[in-house]
C-alpha cells in the first residue's frame, strides 16, 4: 500500500513538475485551461493505442505494426465511410484492426519466429496493401464524420475503450492469464495455462485498440496517406514510450492510468518544447531522455524484485 | 538423396552467381565513393558518352520517390505521355525516399538497358557515386526537383561527361513568393511548419519564407520542423491556436499535403478558416473545395513538370543534340493560384484530358522532330511554363 502510494505520488509529481516547469518559463503561452484540454485530447489517441500494446508487451512480445495497422485501418474506415456512413467508418475501423491482430498472433505462431522479426516484416505488408487499396489517392474524410475526433466524441470513445482495457486486466481470466504468461511463462505453462492462446489473445487485443485508435486518428486529422519502407514505424513509438511507462508502474498503479499520465506527459512536453520556441527535432531526444529516466528510476526502486521483460 | 541434390544446386547457383560477379562491370567502386571523391570519379572519366545512332530505340530510366503520391502520379503521366509521343522506352524505380535505393535503382536502370537515367536524389552525396554507376554503363544521369549546393560536389558533376544536368525549381524564389503572399494578405504574425531537417527543399524554400518575412517585417512567432503526419499537422495547429492567439497566418512549407491536410482539420475544427491566412505548397487533390471554403489562401505547386524537363534533356542527349552534351541547369517557377477561380483553372489546363504538352508540342522539343531546336529555346520554353502559357497554347484545342 505504501510502495502504491509512493508510485502514485512519483507520477503525479512528474506530471506536475512538467506542467510547472513549462509554466514558469512560459506564463502567458503555456498552461491555461484550454491548452491543457486539448493536450488531454491529443494524448488519448497515443494512450488508446497503448492500451492495446500493454497485452502485448507484458508478455514480452512486441508488436512493430501498430503504426502501419493504425494507417490501413483508418484508410479502410474512410473508404467504408463513403459507402456505409458513420457504421462503415466505426466498424471498418475496428474490423480490420483486430483483423491484423489475428494475422499477427496466428503468423507468429505459426513462423515460431520472434515477434519483432515478425511484425517488422507484417508492417512491411501492412503498407503495401494500403498503398495498393488507396491507389494512389489521397482519401480525406467528410466532414460530417469527423464529429468523433472532437471533443466530447473523442473523450466518449477513449473512457470506453480504456474502462475496456482496466476491465480486461483487472477481472478477466484472459488479463490474468496474460499477467501471468508475462511473469513466469514455463510455470504459467505448467500451471495449464494455454500460452499460445493467449498469446495470440494478446495481438487480438492490441489489433482491437489500434483498431479505435485508428478511427479518431482518422476522424481527428482527416486524412491519412499510406506510406511505404517502413516509415510507419515512426507512429509506433509514442504509444511505446506510453506502454513502457505503464509498464514501469504496473505494480503499483493500474497500467492504463499511468499510460494516459505518461502521454499526457508527453505532449506536454512537446507543446512546451514548441512555447518555449526549442528546435522541435529536441522533443525526440527529451522524451527519450525522461523515458529512460522513468524506467531507470522504477527499475532502481523494484531492484532485486523486478520482473523480466523478455 | 534429397540433400545431396539441394547441395549441388546450391554449389552450381553459388558458381553461376561468382562467375556473373566477376564479369560485371566493377561495381565495388561505386559503393564506396562519397561525395568527397567526386574530383577523382571524375578524373577517370574522361571520354564523352556517345550518342545513339540513327534508328536505334531511345530507353530513359526515371528514378523517383514512389508510384502513390499525387506528384508521382503527375509526373508519370506526364513522362509516359511523352514517351509515346517520341516512340521511346521509359522504365520507372522507385527509390522511397531512401538513400541507398537512389543509387541501386540507377544501377538497376542502367543494367536493364537504359541509355540515361533521370533522378529525384534524396542527398547531393549520391550524385558522385551515381556518375561512377554511368560510367560503368557509359550512360548519363540527370536530376529533377533536386540541384546540387556543395561546390565541391557540383564542380565534380558538371565537368563530369556523364552528368547531364538538372531541371528543379528555384526553392528560395518560391519561398520568397509565397512569404510575399502572406504580406499581401495583410498578416504580421506567423506560425511555421516544415518537414524535415536536412532535407534541401524543405530548407531552401524555408529560407526564402525568411527572406520574405524580414524584409516585411513579419514576425514569426513559432515554428515546428519534422511535421510528416496529418495527427501531426492537427495537433501542432491546435497548439499554436491555443498558445499564439495573435497569429493570423501559418505557413506549411511543405512535406507532401498530409501534413497541411492536417493543420487545415485543426483551422476548420476551430473555426479560424477566416481568421487564419493558410499558404502552403504541393496542390492538394481537394485545391478546389479548399479554396472556394477559404480553408486555403494561396498554394504552390504543380511542379511535376521538371521531370518532363529533365526527360526531354535526357532524349536530346541520348539522340545526339549538340548541345545537350554538356550539363545543362534549368530553374523552373512553380504554379501559384491565390484564388478558387485558379485552382479551377490549373485543374482544368494542367490535369484534365489535356496535359501542358501536347503529343506535337512534345516532339517540337526533340532534336529527332525538330532539328533546329538550340538550347536556348529549349530553357525559354520550360521557363515560360505558367497557367497562363497553358491557357494561351491550349486556347484552340478547349474549343
Amino acid at each position: 500500500m505504501k510502495n502504491k502510494v509512493k508510485s502514485l505520488v512519483l507520477l503525479l509529481g512528474l506530471l506536475v513538475a512538467t506542467y510547472l516547469v513549462f509554466f514558469i518559463l512560459q506564463p502567458t503561452r503555456f498552461g491555461s485551461a484550454e491548452s491543457l484540454f486539448i493536450l488531454l485530447q491529443q494524448c488519448l489517441l497515443p494512450s488508446i493505442a497503448a492500451c492495446g500494446f500493454y497485452f502485448v508487451l507484458t508478455m514480452g512480445l512486441f508488436d512493430f505494426s501498430i503504426g502501419a495497422n493504425i494507417i490501413l485501418s483508418a484508410l479502410v474506415a474512410c473508404m467504408l465511410s463513403v459507402q456505409f456512413g458513420f457504421v462503415g467508418l466505426v466498424i471498418g475501423a475496428i474490423l480490420v484492426g483486430t483483423l491484423v491482430g489475428v494475422a499477427n498472433g496466428f503468423l507468429y505462431l505459426k513462423f515460431k519466429i520472434p515477434s519483432i522479426i515478425a511484425t517488422v516484416g507484417l508492417m512491411i505488408i501492412y503498407e503495401c496493401v494500403a498503398s495498393y487499396l488507396a491507389g494512389g489517392n489521397s482519401y480525406v474524410l467528410a466532414e460530417e464524420y469527423r464529429i468523433l475526433g472532437q471533443a466530447p466524441w473523442n473523450i466518449i470513445i477513449a473512457v470506453i475503450a480504456f474502462a475496456i482495457a482496466m476491465f480486461i486486466i483487472k477481472f478477466t481470466r484472459t488479463g490474468i492469464y496474460i499477467k501471468a504468461i508475462g511473469k513466469n511463462e514455463p510455470m504459467a505453462q505448467n500451471m495449464g495455462v494455454n500460452v499460445s492462446k493467449y498469446k495470440v489473445i494478446g495481438f487480438i487485443l492490441c489489433g482491437f485498440f489500434t483498431g479505435i485508435t485508428a478511427l479518431l486518428t482518422i476522424c481527428y486529422s482527416s486524412t491519412v496517406i499510406p506510406v511505404q519502407g517502413m516509415s510507419s514505424m515512426s507512429r509506433n513509438f509514442t504509444p511505446i514510450m506510453g506502454c513502457f511507462i505503464g509498464l514501469a508502474f504496473k505494480k503499483y498503479v493500474n497500467p492504463v492510468i499511468s499510460i494516459i499520465i505518461g502521454e499526457f506527459i508527453i505532449a506536454m512536453i512537446i507543446s512546451g518544447i514548441m512555447t518555449n520556441g526549442l528546435d522541435s527535432t529536441l522533443q525526440n531526444t527529451i522524451i527519450g531522455v525522461i523515458l529512460l529516466v522513468i524506467v531507470a528510476a522504477m527499475g532502481l526502486k523494484n531492484k532485486g524484485k523486478a520482473e523480466v521483460v523478455k | 538423396m534429397l540433400k545431396k541434390v539441394l547441395l549441388v544446386v546450391m554449389c552450381v547457383a553459388l558458381l553461376g552467381t561468382m562467375v556473373v560477379g566477376c564479369s560485371a562491370p566493377a561495381s565495388e567502386d561505386s559503393a564506396s565513393v562519397t561525395s568527397s571523391d567526386a574530383s577523382a570519379a571524375v578524373e577517370t572519366a574522361k571520354e564523352s558518352v556517345e550518342p545513339k545512332a540513327d534508328g536505334e530505340r531511345i530507353k530513359i530510366g526515371v528514378n523517383f520517390f514512389n508510384y502513390t503520391m499525387p506528384l508521382a502520379q503527375d509526373l508519370k503521366r506526364m513522362i509516359d505521355s511523352a514517351a509515346e509521343a517520341l516512340d521511346c522506352d521509359v522504365e520507372y524505380a522507385a527509390n522511397d525516399f531512401e538513400d541507398e535505393k537512389v543509387v541501386t535503382g540507377i544501377e538497376n536502370l542502367f543494367a536493364s538497358g537504359c541509355d540515361a537515367v533521370i533522378v529525384c536524389n534524396t542527398a547531393e552525396g549520391q550524385i558522385p557515386k551515381a556518375l561512377k554507376v554511368a560510367e560503368q554503363y557509359d550512360g548519363k544521369v540527370f536530376q529533377f526537383f533536386r540541384t546540387l549546393n556543395e561546390e565541391e560536389v557540383k564542380d565534380a558533376a558538371f565537368s563530369s561527361p556523364y552528368y547531364g544536368g538538372q531541371v528543379h525549381e528555384d526553392e528560395m524564389q518560391v519561398g520568397y513568393n509565397m512569404g510575399k503572399i502572406v504580406n499581401d494578405k495583410g498578416c504580421k504574425n506567423v506560425g511555421i511548419i516544415n518537414y524535415n531537417h536536412g532535407d534541401l527543399t524543405a530548407e531552401t524554400r524555408y529560407e526564402g519564407y525568411m527572406k520574405a518575412f524580414e524584409e516585411f517585417g513579419i514576425n514569426v512567432v513559432a515554428e515546428t520542423w519534422e511535421v510528416a503526419t496529418g495527427e501531426q499537422g492537427t495537433q501542432v495547429t491546435e497548439n499554436y491556436l491555443a498558445s499564439y492567439p495573435e497569429m493570423d497566418a501559418l505557413v506549411v512549407v511543405g512535406g507532401g499535403g498530409e501534413n497541411l491536410i492536417g493543420a487545415m482539420s485543426a483551422l476548420q475544427k476551430a473555426d479560424k478558416t477566416d481568421d487564419i491566412v493558410l499558404v502552403s505548397t504541393d496542390f492538394t487533390d481537394t485545391l478546389i473545395e479548399d479554396m472556394e471554403s477559404g480553408t486555403l489562401d494561396a498554394m504552390s505547386g504543380g511542379h511535376w513538370c521538371d521531370p518532363f524537363f529533365s526527360f526531354m534533356l535526357a532524349y536530346n542527349s541520348v539522340a545526339g543534340a549538340e548541345w545537350a552534351q554538356e550539363p545543362v541547369e534549368i530553374a523552373m517557377d512553380m504554379i501559384y493560384v491565390t484564388s478558387a477561380e485558379e485552382a479551377k483553372q490549373y485543374d482544368e489546363w494542367f490535369r484534365g484530358d489535356i496535359l501542358p504538352y501536347t503529343a506535337e508540342e512534345i516532339q517540337q522539343l526533340s532534336i529527332t522532330h525538330n532539328p533546329s531546336l538550340t538550347k536556348d529555346e529549349f530553357i525559354e520554353t520550360a521557363q515560360s511554363l505558367s497557367l497562363q502559357d497553358v491557357m494561351e497554347r491550349h486556347a484552340d484545342l478547349k474549343e
